[in-house]
């Protein structure tokens, strides 16, 4: 086992960090500016939570103090260099952008002093804080693709078999994203207003059928592949056959199939697609806020259990 | 020219002197679970008709080589155009090369450190002085010499083992991932001594990987944030414009 904890709470973070900016920059431009608020708390959210999941990571190298070695070369094939890069430089913009929005929102009375020289300076990059912005949005994308193609480009037969992880992982992103705007929203974080809230409650019902889709896919075509080796099995070696079909089989009934039907089917999506849906359905507006904190917290954990049965899966 | 190796698994007795050597020759730790090269057994079919294959597990050194593709860093290069070394100063130890190679061949040690594998004795051998595993073996199953040469030997090999009534004896490494710089003369198919029927270069679909993950992130942007929230602002706006226009009257 070469990948553990570390990754998988990286990768979720990275997911969630990612899919909240990318959440946020949609619901405030198509709404042609209304929550502009939102996008602040998704910056300071996802910047914190994502640099520590890098931490983590780093800890996690056999050589910790080497990690600035990432940074000398540029390695366009190498999916890990260009995400080394992505992370970097979308912490760095969304970091600048959420002190700029801050001190957008500090009235004049709050600034004196020294702290009048910092505002000053930040408000000065707002001319091409909108261009950033919009930079920044793109990273997102590349950020939360990123962690499925990070997987995707081994020669784990789960993980590769199809190109079905990267559209998994980039769903599930989206969908903790939605969930940690909700979850700061139900906490009583302003910025998240009802209305982004009860839009968002509609949106995730969405995206939980596209990752329902992209998870059955994955399986299918991993379990498929499979299938020439496990033809050969009764003849041949059953160490070579093991790997092919171990990670789909493990999920499906061994030792993951708990954490996968209990945590990631039916915690993770089936109970928050199936609430969502009666939500719609029965014309609810506006979710109570108990009920918008619940499905924020079982699809943040759903989404954890995903990435852990699948970094696990994958390694079998 | 640099050099290659041929692995007759039919000659293999399983006697661990390219194991013993190897880190002999290469100082490889000892105790610490490290391993350029070690002895793999295979046993094969249902009783009464058993075989046991030997297999010497180390590095291909593939022409299409997966770790050095994905290697953040750039610590893994080939040193002489051919063998694949990983420079353990500059490695960082992610452990992205492991879960690449189609052979499952990089490894860590404990504590983790850089990653190992197999450097064809760079630095230890000379180029035309064979390695140390090839140097060690009593029966001759491993071979040091010319890549084309060694292939024509094993394909003479093959056909030997196949009139001995072997029909599923094979050469493999002539071709998978670009060719091999370790061929193994097999009795068996690949499967049975734990070699990938069909290996692939772990980067091969990373385009297609990158594009999956931004047409979902594209999709998601039209469906459902597009319709929810563009859709919903405009009606708003028509509806705000045709209350005005109804105040205004």
């Amino acid at each position: 086992m070469n990948w553990e904890w570390p990754v998988i709470v990286y990768l979720w973070v990275a997911g969630l960090g990612g899919g909240a900016y990318f959440v946020t920059f949609l619901a405030n431009r198509l709404s042609g500016g209304s929550y502009h608020g939102a996008k602040r708390v998704a910056a300071g959210l996802g910047v914190p939570a994502v640099v520590l999941g890098v931490l983590m990571l780093v800890i996690d190298l056999g050589h910790p103090f080497r990690a600035w070695h990432l940074f000398v070369r540029f390695r366009p094939a190498s999916p890990m260099s260009m995400g080394s890069w992505l992370l970097f430089v979308w912490a760095v913009l969304a970091a600048v952008l959420f002190l700029v929005w801050w001190a957008e929102s500090l009235s004049k009375k709050q600034v004196v002093g020294g702290m009048a020289r910092i505002v000053n300076a930040l408000l000065s990059i707002k001319p091409v804080a909108d261009l950033l912005d919009w930079v920044t949005f793109v990273l997102s994308i590349l950020l939360i693709a990123y962690t499925g193609v990070l997987l995707s480009t081994t020669s784990e037969p789960l993980w590769s078999s199809s190109v079905l992880l990267p559209a998994l992982f980039v769903s599930s992103a989206v969908a903790t994203g939605i969930a940690v705007m909700n979850l700061a929203g139900a906490l009583g974080v302003r910025q998240v207003e009802r209305s982004l809230m009860s839009k968002l409650c509609k949106a995730a019902s969405v995206v939980c059928v596209f990752e329902v889709l992209a998870l059955a896919g994955l399986l299918i075509w991993a379990a498929e592949l499979s299938g020439t080796a496990v033809a050969y099995a009764g003849t041949g070696s059953e160490v070579a056959a093991a790997t092919a079909t171990a990670g789909v089989t493990s999920l499906l009934t061994g030792s993951l199939s708990f954490p996968f039907w209990a945590g990631v089917v039916l915690l993770g999506l089936l109970l928050p697609l199936g609430v969502e849906m009666s939500l719609i359905l029965r014309g609810v507006e506006s979710p109570p806020r108990e009920v918008a904190a619940i499905l924020a917290l079982m699809v943040l954990v759903g989404g954890f259990i995903l990435r852990a049965v699948i970094v696990f899966g994958g390694q079998v | 020219m640099a050099k290659a190796m041929l692995i007759d698994t039919d000659l293999c007795l399983d006697c661990n002197a390219c194991t013993v050597e190897c880190k002999r020759n290469n100082e490889v730790p000892v105790g610490q679970h490290i391993a350029w090269t070690e002895m793999q057994e295979f046993e094969v079919g249902t009783f009464p008709k058993v075989n046991t294959y030997f297999m010497k597990r180390a590095c291909n050194h593939c022409t299409e080589a997966s770790c050095m593709n994905v290697c953040p860093t750039g610590a893994i290069s080939k040193t002489d155009g051919v063998h694949v070394v990983i420079d353990q100063e500059w490695c960082i130890g992610c452990g992205y090369c492991t879960a690449a190679c189609p052979f499952e061949i990089p490894h860590f040690g404990e504590p983790k450190g850089s990653a190992q594998k197999c450097r064809f004795c760079y630095g230890t051998k000379a180029d035309d002085e064979p390695t140390a595993c090839a140097s060690a073996c009593p029966y001759g199953a491993i071979t040091f010499g010319e890549r084309d040469a060694l292939v024509l030997a094993g394909r003479g090999r093959v056909e030997q083992l196949r009139k001995q009534g072997k029909a599923t004896a094979n050469l493999y490494g002539e071709k998978e991932l670009g060719g091999l710089n370790v061929l193994y003369v097999l009795a068996d198919r690949p499967a049975a001594y734990g070699l990938p029927e069909n290996p692939k270069v772990a980067t091969k679909a990373t385009g297609s990987n990158w594009l999956s993950g931004i047409a979902t992130a594209g999709a998601l942007a039209l469906l459902p944030f597009w319709t929810l929230f563009k859709r919903k602002e405009a009606l708003a706006a028509e509806a705000a414009a045709e209350k005005e226009k109804e105040s205004a009257k």
